[in-house]
């Protein structure tokens, strides 16, 4: 029987009474305070929780500050900051710097409020306010960690890019804070045929996260049952039987999957659910959409999927890519699209710098500041 | 999020979606969109035209809704999807397990049909 329980049809003994008294001397009220923190989310050293007081705690590139910043865009005194436990807000003041303190995007002037989940950024360097219990702090730190273990899993799975050769390949991951279920990967089936293909789980986590590797590992291992890696349709509609949504906790996934012949120079592929892949000829005059239309996988059982092919120019560059890629926010709070994002595609090379970083940097400068909402997954394989 | 049900006769209810349907939304609305509009087994016509964002999720909860009520001898049917709402929709080919259709009327008749 415990306090406040006076519905409890258990007989009160002595023995009950000797225990709940002896609880009650032990009982302690909870006495943990929200605190204010900031969480560096994009700069020197992501995951960083650095506490606010009353005390102001100058940022900047000064020895003299209390948090000093490696980053040559901030100044060497930027900016102050302070939090009272008792209130929700902490407050921000801009030291003149020089290339300013911006909140949710909005360069400020002198002092301005801090609110839980708004976004600091001053040079190269994004953090986010929180307003929290210590008991939270642990929790989150502690999930922290496992994400961070699962997203180094994850990444050590993807296949190193191709530099030479009739096919090569470049491509870009950043897993979002929270870890999406993204995977992707390419290999030679025989000596004149390759395999490439990305899966996103519905999701975000650990849990989308280990069931992508899953998907991604039956790939890598060609592990389908009675099927024949070279067709589309086949590999679809096995991984469907196989990774039914009932059977993985709800979780469904998104792929595209295809096949090159390097000697007939014939792409075969089909796609469940998923937005096209691109293919960009050499003059990139034009974005062909790659997509067949399929459910979605593990939706259904017993489905079959259709495939399609195309032949592929010399030069021709293919974009494989996942949602987050282009579902952004942009910097004036609206949401962009896969129109916005497909002249991307066909705007000119940038010297020096791969397809995929080039295309991360053009979404980076569209999107809020801070990182993406979404993993960002993008594979580039360029047939010569 | 939000989620209104209505009943539209003694076997349909009307369910009204508006807001972002992303993984914060559809926490708000998944319980008692199971609860209230699933469970019961009776057919539901979905309203999505005050649904102004559709992520995995979102997608994930009509799947595994109108599988429930397909167990039940039921269905549901979606209606009403913005431009940018129904390209979502199309991408994911969900209308080959959920009808869908551009108004309330037609998504009735689909139902019944």
């Amino acid at each position: 029987m415990t306090d406040g329980d006076s519905n409890s049809t258990e007989p009160i003994t002595e023995r009950t009474m000797v225990a709940t008294v002896a609880q009650m001397a032990t009982f302690k009220p909870s006495i943990e305070s929200r605190e204010h923190y900031m969480v560096v989310v994009e700069g020197w050293e992501v995951g960083k929780r650095i506490r606010l007081r009353d005390k102001p705690l100058k940022l900047g590139r000064g020895a003299s500050c209390d948090v000093v910043i490696p980053d040559s865009q901030v100044s060497g005194q930027h900016c102050e900051l302070s939090g009272k436990s008792s209130q929700t807000d902490a407050s921000i003041m801009d030291l003149n710097s020089t290339n300013g303190s911006f909140v949710n995007g909005k360069r400020i002037q002198g002092t301005v409020r801090f609110r839980p989940g708004a976004l600091l950024r001053i040079g190269a360097q994004t953090f986010r306010h929180e307003y929290l219990l210590p008991s939270e702090v642990r929790k989150a730190e502690e999930m922290g960690r496992d994400l961070e273990k699962a997203r180094h899993y994850v990444q050590s799975l993807l296949p190193a890019p191709i530099r030479s050769g009739p096919i090569l390949t470049d491509w870009m991951y950043l897993p979002s804070t929270e870890l999406g279920g993204d995977a992707f990967g390419y290999h030679q089936l025989t000596e004149s045929t390759f395999a490439g293909y990305l899966v996103d789980v519905s999701g975000h986590g650990v849990g989308a996260a280990m069931h992508s590797v899953s998907v991604m590992n039956v790939l890598r291992q060609r592990a389908l049952p009675n099927t024949d890696f070279h067709d589309p349709s086949q590999v679809l509609r096995s991984l469907n039987d196989m990774f039914q949504m009932e059977s993985h906790d709800g979780m469904y996934f998104s792929a595209w999957y295809g096949v090159y012949d390097i000697r007939t120079r014939l792409l075969r592929y089909a796609s469940a659910g998923h937005h096209p892949a691109y293919l960009v000829d050499s003059a990139r005059e034009s974005a062909r959409p790659l997509q067949t239309r399929n459910l979605v996988i593990g939706a259904m059982p017993g489905l079959d999927f259709s495939a399609a092919s195309v032949e592929v120019a010399p030069g021709s560059n293919v974009y494989v890519f996942s949602d987050g890629v282009f579902e952004v926010t942009t910097r004036q709070e609206t949401q962009w699209g896969l129109a916005d994002f497909l002249p991307l595609l066909t705007a000119p090379a940038v010297e020096g710098s791969t397809e995929s970083s080039r295309i991360y940097s053009a979404v980076a400068k569209v999107a809020q500041p801070g990182p993406l909402e979404d993993d960002f997954s993008l594979m580039v394989v360029t047939f010569l | 999020m939000e989620l209104e049900v209505s009943p539209i006769d003694d076997s349909i209810n009307r369910v009204r979606l508006v807001g972002r349907m992303d993984s914060p939304g559809v926490d708000q609305i998944e319980l008692r969109f199971t609860a209230g509009v699933i469970a019961n087994g009776r057919k539901a016509v979905i309203d999505l035209s005050g649904v102004s964002f559709l992520a995995s999720m979102g997608i994930r909860m009509f799947i595994a809704g109108a599988r429930s009520l397909q167990l039940k001898g039921s269905k549901m049917a979606l209606f009403g999807a913005t431009t940018e709402v129904q390209s979502v929709l199309d991408t994911v080919a969900l209308d080959q397990i959920i009808p869908i259709a551009a108004t309330e009327s037609q998504a009735l008749a689909l139902l019944k049909a």
